[in-house]
């Protein structure tokens, strides 16, 4: 048979049997998703810049190496230019390349060893820090936001101090600034900062705490990385903010601060609000409280009762209820008494009509007798005064009178004249002026109209207008003396 | 402003603060959109916001930036100001 092999050795599946290019992908996935990003420290070996513009080298150390790879884009990118004995710490990730069944770094970046290890150091600090949880976003605290006492950290020489003095007085004037000058590079700059925040915790009730630096090299900004002051910046009684160095600076005092500012300057405008908006904001809200309250103007009245009743006001509110009590009270007895005065008001008007009454009369008797008895002694003591004024009286009363019958008896005189010249003419003794005569009895009585009148030897009297003569009658004659036509 | 600086700061301490006062002008803004609180204390509330918001101008408009320098080596007020 050709087929020698043990049963065992064929028991495994068939899909367990790797081919060659399936063991070399399955590496390469491996590793590459295992050192997708590292960093390693070696020493640079067998150096050499291809015509590609691509660096190959090795990086070793005393026991081993591993070959490594800058593509021509990285490489314009080091700060450095790779020697062979340099040590340096590449960053990059595994690539195991199956043609050639060669695993290599390739390098996205590279510093040399000395900095190198500060890289290191930084991330080891970064990472002990992180593991005792202090650069947990659970643990940044809120900057307040209208602070009135801002403690800074910085140096006291250079635009920083004054950067951040200008921007704070710029947008937030009303609070004060309170400024630990410090030394922030150089031996004594980490122990000169660490002092500094424990002066800054006994500050009383301040608000934020800044810690700047301005930009500088790597070295420079070293103090920022030390142990000592992250955690001087971690265990801040107040919270802080970092504005260290450039924007692409990182330190660990920002990864352990309450706030990382990019610039000093910025951690000026992140610790502080700007006034302006301030005042805006305040306009805001009073205006509205204002304008809510004015709203509510339909309820005036009602808010005068309660203002009035309300236990803002408690004095007021009794004095009301007091006020309101004593004049209902007032306003009963008020018509009680009216009600008794009702009743007894007819007696005591009645009463008082009696009194006036008899009162009237008595006075009117008294003015009666007193009168009689005065007009009965005038009369006794002067009678003579009495009648002179009686006849005053009357004569006053004749005079008036007389003149009324006066015109009275002239008018008709007048007329009583004008009558009897009217009958002047037809007076029958005017014709006697005249020649004629009449005859009468003896004795006036009659007078003689007929010549039969007396007979013979008879009486009479002829009448001239001067006086009569006594006449005896001899004879009657014959004839009529006037003749009627 | 530089020119005060060293200068001994009066402290806002004591008074309420500005942010407690901004927050309470809020939370008065906030009662009183709710309409339903009982109108004695709208009252109260809006002669509250009033008084607040006065004193938090006050203290906006008398604002003169004050700036100390306070030594690290030595206690506060001990550094010769």
């Amino acid at each position: 048979m050709k087929c020698r092999e043990t049963p065992e050795f064929f028991s495994q599946d068939q899909d367990d049997i790797y081919s060659v290019s399936e063991i070399t992908d399955a590496i390469r996935q491996n590793l590459e998703s295992e050192f997708h990003d590292i960093s390693v420290l070696g020493e640079i070996a067998n150096f050499k810049a291809h015509s590609s513009g691509h660096i190959y080298f090795s990086l070793r150390d005393e026991n081993n190496l591993i070959r490594a790879v800058v593509f021509r884009r990285r490489v314009t990118e080091l700060s450095f230019g790779p020697e062979n004995g340099d040590s340096v710490i590449a960053k990059g990730r595994i690539s195991h390349y199956g043609g050639s069944g060669q695993t290599q770094l390739i390098v996205r970046n590279m510093v040399q060893a000395g900095r190198g290890k500060m890289e290191l150091d930084f991330r080891r600090l970064v990472g002990k820090l992180m593991d005792e949880g202090l650069t947990s976003p659970q643990r940044k605290r809120s900057i307040p936001a209208y602070p009135h006492r801002i403690v800074v950290i910085t140096s006291p020489t250079g635009a920083v101090i004054r950067d951040i003095t200008e921007t704070l007085g710029r947008r937030w004037p009303v609070a004060e600034i309170v400024h630990i000058p410090t030394k922030v590079q150089g031996d004594g700059a980490e122990i000169s900062i660490v002092e500094a925040f424990n002066a800054a915790n006994r500050i009383e009730s301040a608000d934020v705490v800044i810690l700047a630096r301005g930009g500088g090299s790597v070295e420079d900004l070293w103090t920022f990385n030390s142990e000592e002051v992250a955690r001087a910046v971690a265990s801040s009684a107040y919270p802080v903010i970092t504005g260290v160095g450039h924007e692409v600076d990182k330190t660990v005092v920002d990864f352990v601060s309450d706030l990382c500012a990019a610039t000093p300057t910025a951690a000026a405008e992140l610790a502080a609000p700007s006034i302006t908006e301030v005042r805006r904001v305040l306009s805001e809200h009073l205006s509205r409280i204002k304008k809510l309250y004015a709203d509510s103007s339909e309820n005036r009245l009602i808010m005068l009762e309660y203002m009035l009743r309300s236990s803002a006001f408690p004095a007021l509110g009794h004095r009301l209820e007091q006020a309101e009590l004593m004049l209902d009270d007032r306003r009963v007895r008020l018509d009680e008494w009216w009600e008794r005065k009702r009743e007894g008001g007819k007696n005591e008007i009645s009463g008082v009509m009696v009194s006036l009454e008899r009162a009237l009369e008595k006075r009117a008797r008294s003015c009666e007798s007193q009168l009689s008895r005065k007009i009965g002694r005038f009369l006794y003591e002067n009678p003579g005064k009495r009648v002179s004024a009686a006849k005053e009286a009357l004569g006053r009363l004749l005079r008036i009178t007389g003149i009324r019958t006066e015109t009275s008896i002239s008018m008709r005189r007048r007329d009583l004249s004008a009558k009897l010249r009217a009958l002047d003419g037809l007076h029958p003794l005017r014709v006697l002026r005249r020649g004629y005569t009449y005859c009468t009895t003896v004795d006036d009585e009659i007078v003689l109209k007929s010549a039969k009148s007396v007979e013979s030897g008879g009486g009479m009297v002829v009448n001239f207008y001067d006086g009569g003569l006594l006449c005896r009658v001899e004879r009657e004659r014959k004839g009529k003396v006037w003749q009627e036509k | 402003m530089q020119g005060r600086e060293g200068k001994e700061g009066e402290s806002m301490a004591g008074k309420m603060s500005f942010e407690d006062a901004m927050g309470r002008l809020e939370e008065i803004v906030r009662r009183l959109e709710e309409g339903e609180v009982p109108l004695e204390e709208s009252i109260k509330l809006y002669e509250e916001g009033m008084k607040i918001g006065k004193m938090c101008r006050k203290i906006l408009d008398e604002t003169d930036q004050k700036i100390r320098r306070l030594s690290a080596e030595n206690e506060e007020g001990k550094d010769g100001e």
